[in-house]
């Protein structure tokens, strides 16, 4: 269900704090961007901005209230116009300004095109089905649900992180801004599913927007900014609809890198820098800002050495924005004790346990100096063996193939490949900037490229950590989004080079441009769009692929928000689907606990109390989950005699029944 | 004197650039190795090492082993059957 209202508000929140952060930079600034890229980049700015203050406002327990993040976005922009009221005598103009159609306004309406292609095939995908895909977005949609009820993003019920993250996984002690961005949203968009899939796909496709402003201010050059912003919409490898925080980190770094170019003109910069550092550091669970703050970290080295000066106001807004982020991290080590929070982030390898284990059955409880050293020489190791650990779910190693041919058939989290024009172009623009400026790299002009070499160099090596012998940082195939950027810089150098190679004939620069163009949609752009739109795979909780469907469309007929209560310990599945059941309360805990010791008249009893509407047992899923907790043995013997009794039960009538899943209306 | 050290830091930099990229070379190069049945099986045999058995045997990680050494993971019936009834081809 569309929420009109909400994608204004999201554009009011965003604006606002965008317009607020950068209003005090550009007060006294002697240059000022064009009015779109001005307008645009307050956008990106005020996401970052949201994300740090959400957590701000959280930590003094401040509610997550919508109103509240109006209020906040509108107090500078209100108090601005006010000032310019008052220098105009509190007269409106006479004359509505003329609107003048530059040369950047057409590039810019081009990437205004291309975001809305890119909007339009994440969207047109997301929905394609009625549910969510895989694990992650079931997961997010409680966070969801948990901000947007409760207007907190502390999980308060909880005292370990492992307890934490089995309830809401991505709140706390994972940090929430995106569940909080989106449950905001939610508070004023009833229908949970449309809300996270349709801001998701949106938060997605403004980050090239985004992206362009920060490659036009990187490169001086509208022609290779916009080349570039095309390559990135259209690299298969760069963000999928999927939904998780990915999708809003990775989209902070563009802002936080337009921020950091806007230094060089203007100090003040290095505060939004902070804020945007900061977004990213309380979006997602440590592997990918770390790997964007390197990525920051890379061009603030690489620029001090080629503008011969330390970036002090570079470095501080990097280092001042991870200091900002604390509001959360040391509320989460105080929450949850050092202990406890680094040893849900710092596994040890079974070899290594085992070594411990072994040692410690010795029975040798005395130690020695020798014996500590080796400990400490093993747990170092074992903690640099964590935080460079390639693996992952999707994490493997790469052929050459994986690089360049690009597939419809891809991974729905993290897809690969670049695609084959793609990969030639940017093999040529790789050459050619190594070859051309082998002596004068280093120059100021050419920082840019020497950042960008860097980046692929980095970026390259990260996603590669199965297949080389030496890994540099977690989660290899998760940084398939961040090679992409560079790849895509670099061929928009080659492929600028390689049009303005035939300078002299306009009519050959026009049909190579063309035939590029079409070249890139056919081998990288096509498998995007196959691979975006197609149905995706959805929780393995199902029995089979139709299940889902099923759900969906049962769960149409019921009103949002009703309180449907699963037999199986699955409840973010009813989240999902824009209903609700109370997953973190006390009371549903418990009774989880022993639920299939509780016989019809304690369940109905539970239901009632809790303002349960549905009820739905699945066979499958309950044999599979109960089995997980009681054992088999134990379910086979008690779900017979459960479903009896609830079949046979005056107080749940079935609304719906198949050979697996009944859905009954609580009396 | 400030000259000189912006010169050399100019230096390391570039050069750094230049071994880094040579390295990205040799090491693509070297991962031929993890192609073919013998990458295969090295991969698994990597991850029954530092995660476990269960872990190794896996679909999921047996399909990006197989993936990795630029072969199918198929699920086959017969003497070729590994333990797990899964087996990677290669063409």
């Amino acid at each position: 269900m569309i929420s009109v209202i909400t994608i204004l508000l999201f554009f009011v929140y965003l604006w606002g704090l965008g317009f607020s952060l950068t209003y005090f930079i550009y007060l006294k600034s002697s240059s000022k961007p064009d009015f779109l890229e001005r307008e645009i980049m307050n956008v990106g700015i005020g996401l970052g901005a949201f994300a740090i203050l959400s957590i701000i406002i959280n930590f003094f327990r401040i509610p997550l209230d919508w109103k509240i993040f109006l209020l906040l976005s509108l107090i500078v922009p209100v108090y601005a116009g006010f000032i310019i009221l008052k220098k105009n005598g509190f007269k409106l103009p006479h004359k509505i300004p003329k609107f003048i159609l530059t040369k950047s306004d057409l590039f810019v309406f081009a990437v205004l095109f291309i975001f809305a292609v890119s909007l339009y095939t994440y969207a047109s995908g997301a929905f394609a089905y009625p549910y969510l895909e895989d694990e992650d977005p079931w997961g997010h949609s409680i966070g969801v649900k948990y901000v947007a009820l409760n207007k907190d993003a502390y999980n308060p019920t909880t005292t370990t992180v492992q307890e934490a993250e089995s309830i809401l996984s991505y709140i706390d002690p994972y940090p929430p801004a995106y569940d909080v961005l989106m449950g905001v949203l939610h508070q004023t968009s009833p229908d949970l599913n449309w809300t996270i899939k349709f801001f998701n796909a949106l938060i997605i496709s403004l980050g090239l927007l985004f992206f362009y402003f920060f490659a036009n201010n990187f490169m001086q050059n509208k022609t290779k900014a916009l080349a570039a912003t095309f390559f990135l919409a259209v690299i298969p490898s760069y963000l999928s609809h999927f939904i998780w925080a990915h999708s809003m980190t990775i989209t902070l770094l563009f802002p936080a890198l337009y921020a950091f170019n806007k230094i060089f003109e203007e100090k003040k910069w290095a505060l939004a820098l902070a804020v945007m550092v900061a977004g990213i550091w309380v979006t997602q669970n440590l592997s990918q800002p770390i790997k964007l703050t390197t990525m920051l970290l890379i061009y603030a080295a690489v620029a001090s050495v080629t503008h011969a000066r330390f970036l002090k106001y570079h470095f501080a807004g990097i280092f001042g924005g991870m200091l900002l982020s604390q509001f959360w991290w040391m509320a989460m080590v105080h929450k949850y004790s050092l202990q406890y929070f680094f040893g849900a982030y710092v596994r040890v390898p079974v070899s290594l346990r085992e070594g411990i284990v072994s040692n410690s059955s010795a029975g040798d409880v005395v130690t020695t100096a020798g014996a500590t050293g080796v400990a400490f020489v093993g747990k170092f190791f074992s903690i640099l063996k964590t935080i460079t650990n390639p693996g992952g779910s999707g994490s493997r190693a790469y052929t050459l193939g994986d690089f360049i041919v690009a597939k419809s058939n891809n991974m729905i989290n993290a897809p690969i490949g670049i695609g084959v024009v793609l990969s030639l172009l940017a093999l040529f623009g790789l050459a050619y900037l190594v070859f051309k400026y082998r002596s004068s790299l280093t120059v100021k002009e050419n920082c840019w490229r020497m950042v960008v070499l860097f980046w692929l160099i980095y970026t390259f090596w990260v996603v590669n950590g199965m297949t080389f012998p030496i890994s540099i940082a977690r989660d290899a195939f998760r940084t398939w989004f961040l090679l992409a950027i560079p790849v895509s810089i670099i061929a928009a150098e080659g492929a600028y080079v390689f049009i303005n190679t035939f300078k002299k004939n306009k009519l050959t620069q026009v049909f190579l441009t063309v035939l590029l163009v079409v070249g890139v949609i056919l081998t990288s752009g096509v498998h995007k769009y196959e691979a975006n739109t197609s149905i995706w795979p959805t929780s393995g909780s199902f029995s089979n692929m139709q299940e889902p469907f099923l759900y969906g469309e049962l769960f149409k007929g019921i009103p949002l928000d009703s309180k449907v209560f699963l037999y199986a310990p699955r409840d973010k599945l009813v989240f999902g689907y824009g209903l609700f059941s109370c997953s973190w309360c006390q009371e549903v805990k418990d009774f989880r606990k022993e639920i299939i010791y509780k016989n019809h008249d304690e369940l109905y009893a539970f239901l009632i109390r809790n303002d349960y509407e549905y009820f739905m047992i699945n066979k499958n899923m309950d044999y599979k989950y109960l089995s997980d907790k009681f054992g088999e043995e134990e379910v086979k013997k008690m779900l017979p005699v459960r479903y009896q009794e609830f079949l046979t039960s005056t107080k749940l009538t079935p609304i719906y029944s198949n050979e697996n899943v009944i859905l009954f209306k609580v009396d | 004197m400030e000259q000189q050290n912006t010169t050399l830091l100019k230096k390391i930099l570039l050069y750094s650039l230049y071994f880094l990229l040579l390295l990205m070379i040799v090491f693509s190069l070297m991962a031929a190795r993890n192609t073919g049945e013998k990458g295969y099986t090295q991969c698994v045999e990597k991850k029954c090492y530092e995660k476990g058995e269960q872990f190794c045997s896996k679909a999921r990680e047996l399909a990006n082993c197989c993936s990795g050494a630029g072969g199918n993971l198929v699920t086959v019936n017969g003497p070729n059957q590994g333990s797990s009834g899964y087996t990677c081809i290669f063409d």
